[in-house]
């Protein structure tokens, strides 16, 4: 597993590079502006474009042997299927973590002037961008086994397309649940808390049936 | 006797083709390097997919150090060492990368040993592997392929794209391997000049069906190829045909025992052959 991680590690860092000075950039931009749209927007797209990054990497692998010389070490199919599920959950990690530290920086030089009704606080907007990753994970990897490396791009679009669709429509369903009234504090995190175990399910969920459909394969 | 693997009635067909692995047979002592002969196309490596779980079969067994290898096996795949044709590694590793990552899967990796191959195969460490040549690739998954201290090195046309001094230090290498005679290898190839120098066996693959699978020693002694005219080749008995193949003005006959062929039919022109020649009749020529 160890060994895995490791290429995985490597695999997204060759991504990682492109996009690493435009986070910065842009953390910068909205530290020194205190932009209330551009937080939002940074908060909700780092860690879902990293996880895209993680999962194009992929792509790299099946441009050699690799993909098909890793079924003969040592391992089990399942947990070369972990370690992908494993790595994206750090990359969604380091998202998080990078948002979290572009959002202090603004909070300390702007003031608390960005949670309000919606998000009513820093965490909800943290994870909202960490649930889109997770998201992105479920649907990916299943539909990457399925569909062959051939159309990785297409896959990593749609899981994209699909996350943001799923993360509106559970927020549409509790909007409309709820409706207009104002929602105490204890609704609104267990609102939130039922959202982070819905996406919990759908990762462990999209882990064995990949693991189901790799047992499968052939290459 | 031991064998390091050994396949019983393997078939395997594809979707939508009409190729197939027709019940495949055939066994690998111990200690020894078997050449895998087939013209392209002819099924090594739907073989070599089957032996490695990377394909599934559909009838038979595959035995490897008499055990059948599933995805629970890893204890099997600490003892393969494995090269496939072209890139093995994905290019934006370097071979140092490739090395840390091989530390953490395989439990007896030696990294000392690994560097010994590159610097012998003149490959550097921080070097992306995607800026190797043909070569360096290949001498850079032979390396890897070996540095876990494998039992059985399993290698699907591993010297191509080598050069010729090069093939043959790979070869010395494969030989060196095979001196411990726990180890044995099983090496794909259409490029059979390599089984003459180090080949024990000899295996024909043609059309998804294995054709012969003997010693060298025994192909390239008592077979030989008698040179015919169409009425030296109207008089021969089929039993001793094995394959023919016919020329503008001749017809090549190879027969098992040229010995006997050549008392048989003393008028006939008798030659020892080569495993080329071998290979040449039974994919161009006809059997009776």
């Amino acid at each position: 597993m160890k060994g895995l991680l490791k290429n995985n590690f490597l695999g997204v860092i060759e991504n990682i590079k492109i996009l690493f000075p435009l986070v910065a950039v842009l953390g910068i931009v909205l530290s020194v502006t205190g932009d209330a749209s551009l937080l939002h927007i940074f908060s909700f797209t780092i860690a879902p474009i990293l996880s895209v990054l993680a999962a194009l990497c992929l792509r790299k692998e099946t441009l050699s042997k690799w993909y098909k010389y890793k079924i003969s070490l040592p391992v089990k199919r399942k947990t070369i299927v972990q370690s992908y599920y494993i790595s994206h959950l750090c990359w969604c990690l380091v998202g998080m973590l990078t948002v979290t530290l572009f959002m202090s920086v603004t909070v300390i030089g702007h003031g608390n002037q960005y949670f309000y009704y919606g998000f009513r606080d820093a965490v909800t907007l943290i994870l909202g961008g960490g649930v889109v990753s997770v998201y992105v994970a479920s649907v990916f990897y299943p539909l990457y086994y399925y569909l062959g490396s051939e159309k990785i791009e297409i896959t990593a679009i749609l899981s994209l397309a699909i996350s943001i669709g799923f993360l509106v429509g559970i927020s549409m369903i509790i909007n409309i649940v709820v409706g207009d009234k104002q929602i105490s504090d204890i609704e609104y995190y267990r609102s939130l808390l039922m959202i982070l175990g819905i996406t919990g399910a759908a990762f462990l969920g999209s882990y064995f049936l990949s693991v189901y459909i790799f047992q499968k394969k052939e290459y | 006797m031991d064998y390091a693997l050994k396949l019983e009635g393997v078939s395997k067909r594809y979707e939508g083709s009409d190729f197939a692995l027709d019940k495949i047979s055939f066994a690998l002592p111990t200690g020894t390097i078997m050449g895998f002969v087939g013209e392209n196309g002819a099924g090594k490596t739907t073989t070599i997919g089957c032996i490695l779980n990377t394909l599934k079969r559909e009838h038979g067994t595959i035995e490897i150090f008499g055990k059948e290898m599933d995805d629970d096996a890893r204890s099997i795949r600490e003892d393969l060492g494995i090269v496939y044709d072209g890139d093995n590694f994905p290019a934006y590793l370097t071979a140092k990368q490739l090395s840390d990552i091989m530390e953490g899967v395989y439990k007896n990796w030696d990294t000392p040993l690994f560097y010994e191959y590159l610097e012998k195969f003149h490959l550097k460490s921080k070097q992306k592997i995607g800026k190797y040549s043909k070569g360096m690739t290949m001498k850079l998954a032979i390396a890897a392929a070996l540095s876990h201290h494998p039992k059985l090195l399993i290698m699907d046309e591993a010297t191509n794209g080598l050069d010729p001094v090069m093939r043959e230090e790979i070869l010395d290498i494969f030989l060196e391997f095979v001196e411990n005679k726990n180890h044995s290898i099983l090496l794909s190839s259409h490029i059979t000049s390599d089984f003459e120098q180090i080949a024990d066996y000899i295996t024909f693959i043609h059309r998804g069906k294995i054709i012969l699978s003997e010693t060298k020693d025994h192909l390239i002694y008592n077979y030989g190829v008698l040179r015919c005219t169409e009425k030296d080749f109207s008089l021969l008995d089929a039993e001793d045909i094995v394959a023919y193949r016919r020329k503008d003005y001749q017809i090549d006959v190879l027969v098992s025992d040229m010995k006997n062929s050549a008392k048989k039919y003393p008028k006939v022109v008798a030659d020892h052959t080569t495993i080329d020649e071998i290979m040449l009749l039974f994919v161009k020529g006809e059997m009776v």
